[in-house]
């Protein structure tokens, strides 16, 4: 076995040790479960840094063979640029929490299960180990959503938790038909799944349930009514997370299943697939414009980007789908940041309205390098240089 | 450079969807600019203006973050080189108009034809 299919099973492993011995062994300053929760993001990013450009890893266990689960694992470029962006936001996450964050000992574990759902699904090489590391994700942000998020947090969770359970059931449809429509017989293996011989109707079908689960968790116009709200009342470690990588677990759906595994069906629909993408972007640009308050700017400016996500995948083509991956490693990382400069102003000042706030360029008086670097993500999301 | 990549490739594709969306990536700029107009101008409310500035400690992650924007908007092989294959394998179209897979029979996409 190749040393890189010994390290492969590291990448879960860390954070599932971290959200276990977390609640054990941290004790005292918010700083001490700091520290001890970025080892696991920190050792992901190092082993990803050493897995570049060698050999695929791969690792097949089994599991429960008479369910077709089994824990087959794989990291291929796409599952490795995923892979290390969940890495870096976690450990963001951890460090962009306040000085006194309440309930450290429950809060530090629900941000690590939430890096190993994400980590799961991206190196799953099974639809069934990929559903059921997509349902792991459910729990712990929507926990975290409505523990620790603003005013209306509750409000915020029930609406992620709604389209987010929509989203898996959907997916969990979506994947169960493929496995028992495809020739190879009860089989949800990704290398099954592509040679999968399915009839226009029946990949049709997986399609649209595919575009409902994966439409929801991007999200695109209209299946967008959680966003902008669970987006403006999570506290920003968990928007972070929100934002940067489990929206993007949409997109990676969608170029892995039903780009890779259905192209008939895919191009076939691509018209109507990049019109929503167009009207995506244009929806959460004007809305945008139109906010008064930061955080559901951002969101909003979040959603536009969605929706050019969704023409890249759409069009198909090698530089377009190169497009869509350099998107969600960039968004994810423009998003995160715009969210901890917000996060940063509206520690200091008390606020997040627009109209409540002006003059903090002033460089005695107002928070000078906080916007400059604002101004940077800024430039950036419209993008220049990111 | 993910905007730019995802324009040039697929307008050969569908030339009104990219149009729109560039004119949505342009109205991004105009509520980048307004922001910053609206919070980093003007005057400061003397009733108010009394807060500390921020701490290195918080603003370790913002700093993390801007060095990865700039480095990768300066150096994009840092967002492009992880994932060129992966991708290649799994396009549905040629760079020009013609679907790859109205041209082949197999549904495996890696079998079709580069």
């Amino acid at each position: 076995m190749q040393t890189n299919s010994l390290l492969l099973p590291l990448l879960p492993v860390l954070p599932l040790l971290g959200s276990v011995l977390l609640p054990l062994i941290g004790r005292g300053r918010t700083i001490f479960w700091r520290g001890w929760a970025l080892i696991a993001p920190i050792g992901q990013l190092l082993l990803v840094g050493v897995m570049i450009g060698q050999p695929e890893p791969k690792l097949n266990l089994r599991w429960l063979p008479d369910l077709g689960l089994a824990l087959d694992l794989g990291l291929d470029g796409l599952s490795l640029a995923m892979v290390g962006l969940t890495a870096l936001l976690t450990a963001t996450a951890i460090l962009a929490t306040r000085e006194e964050q309440p309930r450290p000992g429950l809060f530090f574990p629900l941000l690590l299960a939430v890096n190993l759902g994400l980590v799961g699904a991206f190196l799953a090489r099974n639809a069934l180990l990929f559903v059921l590391c997509f349902e792991l994700i459910l729990i712990p942000t929507t926990l975290l959503v409505a523990i620790w998020g603003g005013e209306r947090r509750a409000g915020g969770a029930i609406r992620y938790l709604i389209y987010s359970a929509v989203s898996g059931i959907t997916l969990l449809a979506a994947v169960l038909a493929f496995g028992l429509l495809n020739a190879n017989g009860n089989s949800f293996s990704y290398a099954d799944l592509a040679a999968a011989d399915l009839s226009t109707t029946h990949q049709r079908l997986i399609l649209a349930l595919l575009l409902v689960a994966f439409g929801l968790k991007l999200p695109v116009v209209p299946l967008h009514g959680w966003q902008p709200f669970t987006y403006s009342e999570a506290s920003t470690p968990v928007v972070v997370l929100l934002g940067g990588v489990v929206s993007k677990l949409g997109a990676y759906g969608l170029l892995r299943f039903a780009v890779g595994f259905l192209p008939e069906a895919w191009v076939a629909w691509s018209p109507w697939l990049a019109g929503a993408g167009a009207v995506t972007a244009f929806y959460g640009a004007l809305n945008a414009i139109a906010q008064k308050d930061m955080r559901r700017l951002v969101a909003y400016s979040s959603l536009g980007h969605m929706g050019l996500l969704l023409l890249a995948l759409a069009a198909a083509t090698p530089l377009s789908l190169q497009g869509a991956v350099a998107l969600i490693l960039a968004h994810g990382t423009i998003l995160a940041l715009l969210f901890v400069l917000v996060d940063l102003i509206d520690r200091k000042t008390g606020t997040t309205q627009i109209a409540e706030l002006s003059g903090l360029m002033n460089p005695y008086r107002g928070l000078p390098f906080t916007l400059g670097l604002l101004l940077l993500a800024l430039m950036a999301s419209a993008g220049i240089p990111g | 450079m993910g905007e730019l990549l995802v324009f040039e490739g697929s307008w050969s594709a569908f030339p009104w969807a990219t149009l729109t969306c560039l004119a949505a990536s342009g109205l991004t700029a105009v509520y980048a600019v307004r922001l910053f107009n609206r919070v980093g101008f003007g005057r400061l409310d003397n009733a108010r203006a009394d807060w500390q500035s921020t701490g290195w400690r918080e603003r370790l992650p913002a700093l993390l973050l801007s060095g990865l924007v700039v480095t990768a908007g300066l150096w994009p092989p840092l967002l492009l080189g992880w994932s060129e294959d992966s991708t290649a394998q799994l396009a549905l179209r040629a760079p020009s108009f013609e679907p790859l897979i109205a041209m082949a029979s197999p549904t495996h996409p890696q079998e079709l034809p580069s």
